[in-house]
């Protein structure tokens, strides 16, 4: 089998899934065919491309030649092959769900709506497997353009609004990563990804070091949320809430959040940024975000703006721990980074359905939901503990990881926002859980869940956080290959 | 094969072609229109054929009525030359391609008199991309302008005002160019580039050799719309026909720009290096505010047209930008972005077109809905757009990132900052062109009306070529500019 093969078909499967639906307006069956088909056919190729690096060396294609030194080069190592996965995965369970959902609400523009979305999964395969910063930027910029109908989706004058707050963050983001690419590519010759770091960046002067540090993390940060460059988060929930559930929970952000672990530790290395002390910044920047992120959320009634700040805070967990610099707590921020895919997808997923059965988009509407939902107020407890960190679920793992590293490296306070911010998780969702299903109205007299396509999907990924909870290193062995991508690194 | 004719079959092939069809053609549009495609088209062979000569170095040097250089008139085509002469040749060739429907439209009558005038003008042009000789460049500036003169002012009403505008201040350009002659001609006693290049080692550098210099950069300034020489640009683009406007503002301001970085870098800085920095720190400078104010004012239009021209202003500012630099990754970038913005904004000026035969307005939100009524075109809008902002993988990418490359090296933080900062400006006012296509509810339902096949097959091709130029960017830079951008510095090869 021709690895190399695979990787370009990784990427061209959305792509062509983009124009396949394009094609089929008109008839929504072919259409919906188009979009699973491709994510069964994604999942089939990542996967195959994820068994083989595990135990082979990364697998890597040149496209064509960019600019001297630097190539539009794909490269499948484990890190980039786990996040591919986690978004080829979640793709497929998303769009069994976005039939549903939009479906359900007899949505005007599916058929754009398909296809950016298939668009959007194409740009972030393609960021997981870049192997240099002109091949990221190239992607993450597609990104953007490929989810900015996503967010202007309902065509209502808040929602054209949001959508251009997404691209004004979202723009000047890539103006930060340009310049940063200019000024590195100036002082090193190469943009390449390497496990540790790049060796010429070391010996650049302070000054260059800082510049491109900074510029990478400002322009990373603004899909990850970083405060203060969240802003466009909470006001893109206006898309519809699938759009919500993939990409500003998982796809986009986490695109966010892997260019910060990208820089901190394919650019920049450890001991580089040791030396220099400027990851000391990112990590304190990312405790403020987490604590910032669970107590605005404490005070949200609309459902998805409190799950967006959720999201704020749980990014910077990852991004804190590639940020202390240590194995174990690298390894946590890879794991929290499948983890809190999974168990945010499902809390979204189980919003959607709510609004969709329902019509109940604030948490002082949801007064005795549990009894007219019943599994999908149970997958959205399983969810909401598991992002409180409570074992033996997934979200526990990781954030023993997390904070594990942050006392081997002295950082005992940012380990204890940690722990804090997990007691704040159980207070922005818990509450949900108990007016589910302690408190009793008339609102919800009889039994009636979501439709099936909506219902499976988030039974599932909530079963599968349980799953991942209990054996870790179960199937595609997630938690192994973190460890593996942590030492490779350090 | 012998290469040495092409230099001088560049101009006569179109010169042909446009007395061809005064001669047989002008009262059948059809046959013009196959005239000036067939001349433009060999136009175009062998501006690939010195593309692939020169590639890499080469010179291909030809003495009208063999009489040699410095004694007779030398056309002389380089590898800059022949980027330049393909982009014309085709261009061109798209243009004449799309052309038909849009003159029916706009100008009935005039059909064949345009295919004339516009091969005129390409003669012109590709004259002055392959000649040696200064006065020789500055017939053909004049027969260029005279041609866009006529083709602005084809377009009837305010464009007659907008042309004889362009004409007032055209020849200011152009005599201010033929004085710059004039007094180097004084000093060297020749006007071959080459070897008043070599004869002004011997002559001090005085105020007559400043003057000729400022009274060259000021025309070619006034001739390519560097800011703030800019003022006849925006009526002349907007008003004149559709066809003519790709033709102009994709080409003309580019060739000029071209001329400015021979005199500059070919023929001052060899024997007068001295003379050039503050000259540079000038052109830099208002490469620069002619990006920002260019962008602004675009944001501020609400014709499609002249938005399109006002962004046109703001990317001769990055051509400025990259000339004044004068290093190698800056002309590099200048010469690169003269073929993607040629091609960007051809295809955006042909679109524009388009809309205004389809739907009979040049206002912007009559673009809504555009995706739906003519989806393809709409699609190559967008590719064109993302070029035009820079956005990877297309051309305008590149140019921004050498030209990027190009101010650190200089070590211009500053300029650094402000073509980085660009990218949002140029963003702003092409996205909120795309937020009109696609999310504004057109206020009368249209049906499905696509563009008629040629003019669709130019602007797609036109979309095509943007990310083909930009993926294969690294050999064409490689091999063609690189090599003579280091020729024209002097820096290797001048004897």
């Amino acid at each position: 089998m021709n690895e190399s093969l695979l990787v370009l078909l990784a990427v061209a499967i959305p792509a062509i899934a983009t124009l396949a639906i394009l094609r089929s307006d008109g008839w929504p069956n072919v259409r919906e065919a188009c979009t699973l088909t491709a994510a069964a056919a994604l999942l089939t190729t990542v996967g195959w491309l994820l068994a083989h690096v595990r135990v082979e060396a990364p697998v890597e294609v040149t496209v064509a030649a960019m600019v001297p030194g630097v190539a539009l080069r794909l490269r499948v190592d484990p890190f980039g092959a786990v996040f591919a996965m986690l978004a080829s995965v979640l793709w497929l369970v998303t769009s069994v769900y976005s039939i549903g959902y939009m479906r359900g609400l007899r949505e005007h523009s599916q058929t754009r709506y398909y296809a950016s979305f298939a668009a959007a999964v194409s740009a972030t395969i393609g960021i997981a497997f870049s192997a240099n910063l002109l091949t990221f930027y190239l992607f993450y910029e597609l990104l953007t353009f490929a989810t900015y109908p996503l967010v202007a989706h309902k065509e209502t004058p808040p929602a054209l609004l949001a959508s251009r707050k997404y691209l004004v963050y979202t723009l000047s983001a890539g103006v930060a990563l340009l310049a940063a690419m200019g000024v590195l590519y100036a002082a090193t010759g190469t943009l390449e990804f390497t496990p540790g770091g790049i060796e010429r960046l070391a010996t650049a002067p302070a000054a260059v070091q800082y510049f491109v540090f900074t510029a990478l993390i400002v322009g990373f940060g603004v899909k990850a949320a970083l405060l203060p460059l969240h802003g466009w988060l909470p006001s893109a929930m206006v898309a519809p809430t699938p759009v919500s559930a993939l990409l500003h929970a998982v796809a986009v952000v986490k695109s966010g959040v892997f260019g910060c672990v990208r820089t901190i530790a394919f650019v920049f290395g450890a001991n580089t940024l040791r030396e220099l002390g400027a990851a000391d910044w990112l990590a304190y920047l990312a405790g403020t975000t987490i604590l910032f992120g669970s107590i605005v959320a404490l005070s949200q009634d609309n459902l998805k703006r409190r799950l967006a700040y959720s999201t704020i805070s749980h990014l910077s967990y990852i991004v804190l721990g590639a940020a202390m610099l240590s194995a174990s707590s690298t390894a946590g921020a890879v794991l929290h980074m499948v983890n809190h895919g999974l168990l945010k997808i499902t809390l979204f997923f189980c919003a959607g359905a709510i609004y969709v059965t329902t019509g109940c988009d604030r948490v002082s509407q949801l007064a005795g939901i549990g009894r007219r939902m019943p599994l999908t107020m149970s997958a959205f407890a399983v969810a909401a503990l598991g992002l409180a960190g409570l074992p033996p679920l997934n979200g526990f793992i990781s954030k023993w990881y997390l904070c594990l590293g942050g006392l081997e490296t002295d950082h005992a306070g940012l380990a204890a926002v940690l722990i804090v911010s997990g007691l704040l998780n159980v207070g922005y969702l818990m509450p949900i859980v108990y007016l589910a299903f302690f408190r009793s109205s008339d609102e919800f007299p009889r039994y009636g869940e979501a439709s099936m396509p909506m219902l499976i999907p988030l039974l599932f990924t909530a079963l599968v956080s349980v799953l991942i909870g209990l054996w870790p290193d179960a199937g595609v062995g997630a938690w192994s290959l973190a460890h593996t991508i942590a030492q490779s690194v350090q | 094969m012998n290469f040495s004719v092409i230099p001088a079959g560049l101009v006569l092939s179109p010169l042909t072609g446009a007395l061809l069809i005064a001669a047989v053609a002008l009262n059948s549009p059809h046959r013009a229109q196959a005239l000036a495609v067939s001349s433009s088209l060999v136009c175009l062979i062998m501006a690939g054929a010195a593309l692939w000569h020169c590639g890499g170095g080469g010179v291909i040097e030809y003495a009208y009525g063999g009489w040699p250089a410095p004694f007779g008139i030398a056309a002389r085509i380089d590898g800059i030359g022949a980027v330049l002469a393909t982009l014309i040749a085709a261009l061109a060739c798209g243009i004449f391609v799309y052309a038909g429907p849009t003159l029916r439209f706009e100008m009935p009558a005039l059909e064949p008199p345009f295919y004339a005038m516009a091969l005129l003008l390409v003669a012109a042009l590709l004259g002055m991309t392959a000649t040696a000789d200064l006065f020789n460049l500055y017939v053909f500036l004049e027969i260029s302008s005279l041609a866009a003169y006529a083709l602005i002012g084809s377009g009837g009403g305010a464009a007659s005002l907008a042309s004889f505008r362009y004409l007032l201040i055209g020849t200011v350009g152009a005599s201010f160019y033929l004085l710059g002659v004039a007094y180097l001609f004084a000093l060297t006693g020749s006007l071959n580039l080459a070897d008043v290049a070599i004869a002004l080692r011997d002559v001090p550098a005085s105020g007559a050799l400043l003057i000729g210099l400022a009274l060259l950069t000021a025309g070619m300034g006034l001739k390519m719309a560097m800011f703030p020489m800019h003022g006849w640009l925006p009526d002349a683009y907007t008003y004149a026909p559709s066809a003519a406007t790709a033709l102009i503002g994709g080409l003309m301001t580019k060739v000029s720009a071209l001329v400015l970085m021979r005199i500059l870098y070919g023929v001052f800085e060899p024997a007068h290096a001295a003379l050039l920095p503050p000259l540079q720190t000038v052109i830099t400078a208002l490469g620069c505010v002619g990006i920002v104010a260019g962008s602004l004012m675009a944001v501020a239009q609400r014709d499609l047209k002249r938005l399109l021209a006002y962004s046109s202003i703001a990317h001769l500012g990055f051509i400025a930008l990259g000339i004044g630099l004068g290093n190698q990754a800056g002309l590099s970038a200048a010469v690169y972005h003269m073929v993607a913005h040629g091609v960007a904004k051809a295809t955006l000026f042909l679109i524009a077109g388009g809309v205004a035969l389809r739907l009979g307005s040049r206002n912007t939100h009559a673009l809504a809905g555009l995706h739906r009524t003519m989806p393809w075109s709409a699609a190559a809008l967008v590719v064109a757009a993302l070029s035009m902002i820079g956005i990877p993988p297309t051309a305008g990418f590149f140019s921004k990132w050498y030209l990027m490359i190009g101010c650190l090296d200089a070590g211009r933080i500053d300029l650094f900052a402000v073509v980085v900062a660009s990218t949002l400006l140029s963003a702003w006012y092409f996205l909120r062109l795309l937020e009109t296509i696609f999310f504004t509810e057109p206020a009368a339902q249209r049906h499905h009306e696509e563009l008629p096949l040629p003019m669709l097959g130019t602007i797609v091709a036109g979309a095509v070529a943007l990310i083909v130029l930009g993926i294969l960017n690294q050999p064409l830079i490689e091999g063609v500019i690189g090599a003579t951008a280091m020729l024209a510095t002097g820096k290797m090869g001048t004897p």
